[in-house]
């Protein structure tokens, strides 16, 4: 029974961190329908900051392993730094592209991506870094299953910050008006609303999220690496396709679906096939529903 | 300015002398006195001595090439020298014919000085963040070079706001066939000149130099409108132009081999053919037919597997029975690859662009893990290795021959070969291009609706462009497997999908001279920069970002192409041309 239920736990963990990252992509396909391949690089370099955050606060201020205030700072110092990238990433790369062929911003949210990785490889480190363990390294069982108190918290963050983002885009003006800009652009600035600072806020919240993502990643992972954001970015967008894109509940959805089908298909396929295993169910998805399980979007 | 003169009462006959020397002033112009006195100051730098002895690259324990530390033009010098002679010639010609006063003469200048001062700021850079060696061991000269090139260029700009608008570059009209035929061959052999002393260039810091005056020469004579008007000689001598590019391409290893005994890079050419055909393959996906393909890697890796498996290869867990390299090459490979290629394209290509994108993205690195994975086949991690050189005609291709005396290594050979696999995909290519089929792909690249609206079945038409991409790229693969002697999975990544994307975007979307170009530039260039290639995938990922955003057609667009991309542009420059003078656009 604990084998089986074993890795519904450590799926559900993995999807925490996927649905985070998941949000950003589907945000920002749902308002200007760019896969943003830069995301995941965003999500790496919110690993990154924690790490830089979190060694420079080891330097000056003493901080131990395991200490509150360093995870209280590290993930706000991320969630603060990495709409910045975000920021930088519409601005320059992606709005002077808006009206150009549908190709030419998809390349240059690749080549984008590939900037943002090899800075880091560059001119910080082409290692596996050792991440802090900031959170308390404590567990308990709960009939014959393991659950690290950091895995609860995890999942507790993901969701909070979902259900908060599910608000601000239900019940507030902002929220009304990105809405609005996703259902249709043109319209939308004909009823005076700023559509480019609201695809400028959705790179924000999203960025933040690929954030707090890349943070809570660190110390479930233990270690950090510039090449992290590729393969974690191409999972969350197959999550985001697997929930329907463009839907934020569906992305959260799919992004712990995807979660706990990996974990399962680990457990019984081996480790090497991870990978394999959720690309092959990105395609099966594409074919059989592209729309995804929640989405309205048509694919075809 | 203007309106100060205007205003001003003509006070005519009783103007003073301070006015008559403002009026003379102002007919010379000090603007246009500034282009050749920089010019002048940039061949000063040039010649002047740039090093205040013979320096030795702390990074390689080489020399710098060329004499540097006396009065000459040895070395990166040479490339200042010809910028600024060209730049002074071309500021006394403006100075003496106001006709040669305009926007254009001035953008010419601008980038010449651009290039009279880029060329030793490369230099330096590379020398100081390279070679290890401090720049305050200089001499005067790069400095000299810096500032004349500034002032041309600052020259330049003053004319940018010249009254007479610069007239439309045109082809050049037939005056005789001679003409013509000599211009082609004149050209091209110079080409090949310029091609074959830069491959000679060592020194990474004279390379950076040659590289940058190459660009701003380029840039300055696409100004001038030299390159539009090579175009009419070039387009009606065609058959000359392609036979004597072919005679030159024969003649590089040969070349090589008389003028130094090295065939180094006689085999990095050979590997940029082979980049060439697999570029040329995903041309026909991205280029013609507007599918963004970011796993193509893995038909090139399904190719090289293939010939791997059936090329007797010394270290394989597992043995097919050996066949022939050219079926290999010519249909076992690429039918393979077009196989998976059909087989990923079926279910697929019905999905929107990008969603495309990111499923062949995800089947590159299926393609990679399974290859990784399934040990008794693949051999692993380790991959296959030990492939021998495949037999042509009786001899194995890496032996090389000898012809006539001339011994030709088994680079050279290597190089033949792609030069012959070229040659076919580029027929298959042009045929294809004009056909039907073609005429459909850039009919779907351009509006899938209203391509299907006009009978065109999109699913079967997309999917003879991923096969047809898939097959070269099989093709390409075929050949590497034997050129690189072993295939192993980390020789098909994602970063090698966007080398690839990276040289058709390069060299032109859909434009098969440009994506030949590109590839051979991203093969070359990083073998020539050896000192920068731990950044090479971060300036390839600028490479992308920037040419997407200021030239999204490429070095050599289709004319189709640019005609798409700058029609609206150009339209409306006209009219507000007709409409006011707008200045400097």
């Amino acid at each position: 029974m604990a084998e089986l239920i074993q890795p519904l736990i450590n799926g559900i963990t993995k999807g925490s961190y996927y649905a985070l990252i998941a949000l950003g992509y589907t945000m920002v396909y749902g308002i200007i329908q760019l896969i943003n391949f830069a995301h995941g690089e965003v999500y790496m370099l919110g690993s990154f900051i924690g790490l830089w955050t979190f060694n420079f606060g080891a330097t000056n201020f003493g901080w131990g392993v395991t200490s509150i205030m360093g995870l209280v700072t590290v993930l706000l110092v991320s969630t603060a730094l990495t709409p910045t990238i975000g920021i930088a990433l519409e601005r320059f790369a992606y709005r002077p592209l808006r009206n150009a062929p549908r190709l030419a911003p998809l390349i240059t949210a690749l080549g984008a991506s590939f900037v943002l990785q090899q800075a880091v490889a560059v001119f910080y480190s082409r290692d596996f870094l050792p991440f802090p363990r900031l959170f308390p390294d404590a567990s308990f069982t709960l009939a014959g299953v393991l659950i690290k108190w950091l895995w609860v918290f995890m999942v507790v963050v993901a969701l909070v910050l979902m259900g908060a983002l599910a608000a601000f885009i239900r019940g507030t003006r902002l929220g009304k008006a990105m809405r609005a800009t996703a259902e249709d652009r043109d319209t939308a600035r004909l009823m005076g609303i700023d559509v480019d600072n609201i695809i400028l806020l959705t790179f924000v919240i999203g960025s933040a999220l690929a954030g707090v993502g890349g943070v809570l990643t660190g110390m479930y992972l233990g270690q950090v690496n510039f090449f992290m954001g590729f393969i974690a970015g191409l999972k969350a967008f197959t999550a985001a396709v697997l929930g329907g894109i463009g839907n934020i509940t569906g992305a959260v959805l799919g992004a712990f679906l995807l979660g706990i089908l990996e974990s399962y298909g680990t457990n019984y396929l081996g480790g090497q096939w991870q990978d394999v295993f959720a690309f092959g169910v990105l395609i099966l998805v594409l074919v059989f529903r592209p729309t995804g399980l929640l989405g309205e979007r048509v694919g075809g | 300015m203007t309106a100060t003169t205007t205003t001003r009462p003509a006070t005519t006959r009783g103007a003073t002398l301070r006015e008559s020397v403002a009026r003379r002033w102002a007919r010379v112009r000090l603007p246009l006195l500034a282009a050749p006195v920089g010019g002048v100051v940039g061949i000063v730098g040039a010649v002047l001595y740039w090093t205040v002895a013979t320096l030795i690259s702390a990074a390689r324990g080489l020399p710098l090439s060329g004499n540097l530390y006396n009065f000459g033009v040895g070395g990166v010098r040479l490339y200042v020298l010809l910028l600024a002679v060209a730049a002074t010639a071309l500021g006394v010609l403006a100075l003496r014919r106001p006709a040669l006063r305009n926007d254009r003469i001035g953008r010419v200048l601008g980038w010449l000085g651009l290039g009279v001062a880029a060329v030793p700021l490369g230099w330096l850079l590379v020398l100081e963040l390279f070679e290890g060696l401090s720049v305050s061991k200089v001499g005067p000269g790069p400095w000299v070079a810096i500032v004349g090139g500034v002032v041309v260029w600052m020259a330049g700009r003053s004319l940018l706001d010249a009254d007479a608008p610069a007239p439309r570059d045109q082809p050049w009209e037939r005056r005789s066939r001679a003409t013509d035929v000599s211009l082609v061959l004149l050209i091209e052999l110079l080409g090949f000149l310029v091609f074959f002393w830069g491959v000679r260039v060592d020194d990474p810091g004279e390379f950076v130099g040659y590289f940058l005056a190459l660009v701003a020469a380029a840039l300055a004579l696409v100004r001038l409108g030299v390159l539009k008007g090579l175009a009419g000689p070039f387009e009606r001598e065609r058959l000359v132009a392609l036979v004597a590019m072919v005679v030159l391409l024969v003649l590089f290893p040969p070349l090589q081999k008389v003028l130094s005994d090295d065939t180094f890079w006689v085999r990095v050419a050979a590997q940029a053919g082979i980049f060439v055909v697999a570029a040329l393959g995903l041309n026909i996906v991205v280029g013609s037919a507007g599918l963004l393909d970011l796993g193509y890697v893995a038909f090139v890796g399904i190719g090289a597997y293939t010939a791997a498996l059936v090329g007797n290869a010394g270290l394989a867990r597992f043995q097919f029975p050996h066949i022939p390299f050219l079926l290999v090459m010519l249909i076992l490979s690429p039918v393979v690859a077009a196989f998976f290629g059909v087989l990923l394209g079926a279910p697929t290509l019905r999905l929107r662009g990008d969603y495309l994108a990111i499923v062949t993205l995800g089947f590159g690195e299926i393609v990679r893990i399974t290859l990784n994975n399934l040990d008794p086949i693949t051999g692993g991690p380790n991959g296959i290795a030990s492939i021998p050189a495949p037999a042509l005609f009786g001899t194995s291709l890496s032996d090389g021959v000898t012809i006539g005396g001339l011994e030709l290594s088994g680079n050279a050979m290597y190089y033949y070969l792609t030069l012959i696999l070229i040659a076919l995909v580029l027929g298959v290519i042009y045929r294809l291009n004009d056909s039907r089929l073609g005429r459909a792909w850039v009919a779907i690249r351009e509006d899938e609706v209203a391509a299907a609206a006009m009978g065109i079945n999109t699913t079967i038409t997309k999917l003879f462009a991923f096969g047809a991409g898939a097959f070269f790229a099989g093709m390409a693969g075929s050949v590497d497997a034997h050129f690189g002697t072993q295939v192993s999975p980390d020789s098909y990544v994602f970063q090698i999908s966007v080398l690839i994307l990276a040289m058709v975007v390069l060299g032109g979307l859909g434009s098969p001279p440009g994506v030949v170009l590109g590839a051979a530039l991203l093969v070359f260039l990083p073998e020539k920069l050896r000192d920068l290639s731990d950044i090479r995938f971060l300036l390839f990922g600028i490479a992308l970002v920037l040419i997407m955003r200021f030239r999204p057609e490429g070095l050599l667009p289709s004319a189709r192409r640019r005609r798409e991309l700058h029609a609206a542009g150009e339209e409306a420059a006209v009219e507000s041309q007709q409409l006011y003078d707008v200045r400097g656009v």
